[in-house]
């Protein structure tokens, strides 16, 4: 129910900006900012770029106002543009290097990820540790399993809306959960 | 439960191992829950993939997401802003048209078109002309006036210099 009622409220701000109301749009970006550019970062592991394309999703939005119809939902367009964006970046950014190493890019990310809110220096590491672990096994999964998973664990998508998103079918999405789950599980196994 | 309950409710032999994915993620409807609960404390082999994944579960947790910045909108109207100022030929010619280098173009054109007009004279003798037969035509009645002014001129001349050489003589 409150899915609906969320599902209507961001149709209805969206017609409201095709119509030429500045103020919907400000309120669709509050409600919708944060998740996009966490899922962007997951996706990339890198805060500008995920910043940047987070920017080109809501201009794309801006722009696309005035052809906007409420056909689907909401957030399943917003995130279509959002993983299109962020699948192009990683297959670009595959051609370009041979590749900036992966631990380059998780300490760029990491100095950047951990406020100081731990008591102890000790439990900071471990955190970090484990933090770091996990991103490095996100990372390795193929794409469009990544995006997969970042929307069923982080932004709590049902099947139907991340296959709408991906544009496949549900048994699909779950036959890729399930293979990512599978290495994942068997990666962060030494966790437990 | 039976034997046959159990592999009816086993989430691997009926082909839906993702039912232990909802499990783990607690977003499995309260029926199945229980139901998978039920089974997985006769079959090990689920317990244990359901732990597996929740410990997984766990682990993703510990991935935070830092905080949006606090200049994203402000970055983000002065794009729409800058967008919508951008001039008509510019929307339609789309990012990728470069205006300086089509400017510098224009300009190497205009450069080399002033530079022939001044180096190379606009009827150069060495060069055959293309005339019509109109432009010909034009061309002779123009030489036919222009010498029989200069008759007229000589004959003006002529009597002024008699008429003046008259007058002096007188």
């Amino acid at each position: 129910m409150v899915a609906v009622a969320a599902l209507e409220r961001d149709a209805e701000l969206m017609l409201k900006v095709r119509d030429g109301d500045p103020a919907s749009f400000a309120l669709l970006l509050e409600r919708h900012r944060a998740p996009v550019i966490h899922f962007l970062f997951r996706m990339i592991q890198n805060q500008a770029i995920a910043e940047e394309l987070a920017q080109e999703v809501f201009l794309r939005v801006y722009r696309s106002r005035a052809s906007y119809e409420p056909t689907a939902k909401f957030t399943t367009w917003l995130f279509r543009i959002a993983t299109h964006l962020a699948l192009n970046q990683i297959r670009d950014r595959r051609h370009e290097k041979g590749a900036e190493s992966l631990d380059e890019e998780t300490k760029d990310g990491m100095s950047r990820q951990l406020p100081d809110r731990l008591p102890n220096v000790e439990q900071s590491l471990l955190r970090q540790a484990r933090m770091q672990e996990v991103r490095i096994a996100i990372e390795a999964l193929p794409a469009k399993q990544k995006a997969a998973v970042l929307m069923h664990k982080y932004q709590e998508m049902e099947y139907s809306q991340i296959a709408g998103v991906l544009g496949c079918s549900e048994s699909a999405v779950k036959s890729l959960l399930f293979r990512a789950y599978e290495t994942l599980r068997s990666r962060l196994a030494h966790m437990a | 439960m039976t034997m046959r309950e159990q592999t009816m409710n086993c989430p691997v032999t009926t082909g839906n191992p993702q039912a232990l994915l909802d499990y783990a993620a607690r977003t499995a409807a309260p029926e199945q829950a229980s139901v998978l609960a039920r089974h997985m404390a006769i079959c090990p082999e689920c317990a244990r993939f359901a732990e597996a994944q929740s410990q997984v579960w766990s682990a993703l947790d510990a991935w935070d997401a830092e905080p949006v910045p606090s200049d994203f909108d402000e970055r983000l109207y002065a794009r729409i802003d800058a967008e919508s100022r951008r001039s008509f030929w510019s929307r339609i010619l789309g990012d990728s048209f470069a205006w300086k280098p089509a400017v510098s173009f224009a300009g190497a054109l205009a450069t080399v078109a002033v530079a022939l007009v001044l180096v190379v004279p606009p009827n150069r003798v060495d060069q055959p002309s293309v005339t019509s037969p109109d432009t010909a035509r034009a061309e002779l009645d123009a030489e036919q006036v222009e010498r029989a002014l200069e008759d007229l001129e000589m004959l003006r001349q002529l009597s002024a210099g008699t008429s003046g050489g008259s007058s002096q003589a007188l």
